[in-house]
């Protein structure tokens, strides 16, 4: 057993005790843990893949709704490529249909009502999928977490490289009872910790630049929020209303303007 | 104002592109680095110091030879991008792969 | 370039692996020669032999070089390539002001904004219409 194979003696002086570890340790706890961290990722990461947000079915009006929203912020943003003319024409248009709120998607439900979330196949689907992404991420960890717990517990494994404050104590040598051990020698958990935090570049290299670990689980915190109104949420009649406002405030500024000077400017002979 | 704004229009998908490029050279040299320098055994400062020096060389040599010493073209805030943004992730893969060799070896 | 860059970082894993094991099996002499009940100053005084530092250092060197060799330039292959060219800019990295990457878009043929250009209410149904019947003709 590896737990026994753990003998040390404590140096006379000095601040660090030099102790001495059974190489088996390295073979049968280093290793392990790191090469179960390192497929776990792995296969997180497919599982993140596989169950990922789907498209989700809407009713029409909510679309119509979500379109001209996202058509009157397309014109604000990118107004400047169209000519004058043509802004014009979408800007009144458009302040005009918004302003009236033409495009709201009427619903059954009263005005104070908040929808339930649980009722709604929309909603609850796309609960669903947030549920299923916070599950894929913190269930392995739980589980590789409590494996490490009860099976390595107990012993020193390594010595850190590095000196670290005493307040680290609790947190690296949990389940070691030796009260004057250096904080540098460590048991288990903390090797688990480091291969957490540091295991990023190494999932990137295995897994090429299809999959970037850290963009996948902010889309996976993001996207199934999309297509749900929530109650927090400002309602669209507001939001229309605020973009109309907006619309009629803005002056067109073409990018046609001056064109020949910047032309001329880039790539005229110097 | 105008001028400028649409004169310096910006293509994301390649300064997308760069970043993934600049993310693979980086990842991989630091976990190299590391593990060298736990072979070598440094212990506190030496190893952060092999760190910073490995970092600092390794994206100037990056910014010499695959930017040809004209980081503006390909990045939109070089100095940021390149030394600063990966900072933090970098470091920690470096204290890993280095804890990895340091237990190994010693 | 690229199998030389293969090459490269094979040869600096190997040497950076056999490194560690020199180092491995230094350290493990240094444990069983020196006495357990001495104090670790005395261990200090043996460092790691100079070779396997050198070792060590030539093999990160090797691997960097291998890993800069492993970027080619950029090569694009035009949709329209009647002379099976291939254009390269001389680049390694993709320049990022938009004049400069749609001149390469241009190049090669790419319509990046395709997916919305092409969409039905962006095509003149009724020309497109006229140019196929036009062309089963000639068939």
């Amino acid at each position: 057993m590896v737990m026994d194979g753990l003998l040390f003696t404590v140096g006379t002086s000095g601040a660090v005790a030099e102790l001495v570890l059974d190489p088996q340790l390295k073979y049968w706890v280093l290793l392990p843990i790191s090469i179960v961290m390192v497929l776990v990722g792995i296969l997180r990461t497919y599982i993140m893949t596989l169950i990922g947000p789907k498209v989700q079915g809407q009713p029409r009006v909510k679309i119509t709704e979500n379109n001209y929203i996202s058509k009157a912020q397309g014109l604000l943003g990118n107004g400047s490529n169209l000519h004058s003319e043509s802004f014009e024409i979408r800007q009144m248009y458009l302040s005009q249909v918004l302003g009236e709120g033409k495009y709201v998607a009427v619903s059954n439900k009263k005005p104070g009502e908040v929808a339930n979330p649980f009722t709604d196949p929309n909603a609850s689907e796309s609960m669903m999928n947030m549920a299923k992404g916070n599950m894929a991420n913190f269930i392995p960890q739980t589980i590789i977490m409590w494996w490490v717990n009860h099976f390595f517990a107990g012993f020193v494994l390594m010595k850190l490289p590095f000196p670290l404050t005493i307040r680290f104590k609790d947190m690296l040598q949990a389940g070691i009872s030796t009260a004057d051990l250096d904080v540098r020698w460590v048991s288990s958990i903390s090797w688990y910790f480091i291969s957490v935090l540091g295991l990023n570049p190494l999932y990137n290299l295995i897994l090429g630049d299809s999959v970037d670990m850290s963009s996948m689980m902010d889309t996976a915190a993001q996207n199934p929020m999309g297509g749900m109104m929530g109650p927090g949420q400002p309602q669209p009649e507001a939001v229309m209303k605020g973009l109309s406002n907006d619309l009629i405030m803005t002056r067109h500024e073409s990018c046609f303007e001056h064109i020949e000077e910047r032309i001329l400017k880039k790539y005229g002979r110097k | 104002m105008s001028e400028d704004m649409f004169s310096q229009v910006k293509s994301s998908t390649n300064i997308q592109i760069n970043k993934q490029r600049l993310l693979y050279v980086q990842d991989i040299t630091t976990l190299l680095f590391g593990l060298g320098s736990g072979i070598l055994q440094l212990e506190s400062l030496q190893g952060f110091a092999m760190f910073f020096i490995g970092f600092c060389f390794i994206n100037l040599l990056y910014i010499g030879i695959l930017c040809k010493f004209q980081p503006v073209k390909y990045y939109v805030n070089p100095l940021q991008e390149i030394f600063m943004d990966n900072f933090v992730r970098e470091l920690t893969g470096y204290v890993m792969s280095w804890t990895f060799s340091y237990a190994i070896v010693g | 370039m690229s199998i030389l860059s293969k090459v490269l970082f094979g040869v600096g894993i190997i040497q950076l692996l056999h490194a560690g094991f020199s180092s491995y099996e230094f350290h493990q002499l240094l444990k069983s020669s020196t006495n357990i009940n001495e104090s670790s100053n005395e261990q200090k005084l043996y460092q790691l032999p100079n070779d396997i530092k050198l070792e060590v250092f030539i093999s990160l060197a090797i691997l960097t070089v291998s890993i800069f060799l492993s970027f080619n330039k950029l090569k694009y292959y035009p949709i329209n390539n009647k002379n099976d060219e291939i254009i390269t800019e001389g680049e390694y990295l993709s320049n990022i002001q938009m004049s400069k990457a749609s001149n390469v878009d241009n190049l090669v043929g790419s319509d990046p904004t395709g997916y919305i250009t092409y969409l039905p209410n962006m095509v003149d149904i009724q020309a497109k219409r006229k140019e196929v019947a036009e062309y089963l003709k000639t068939i």
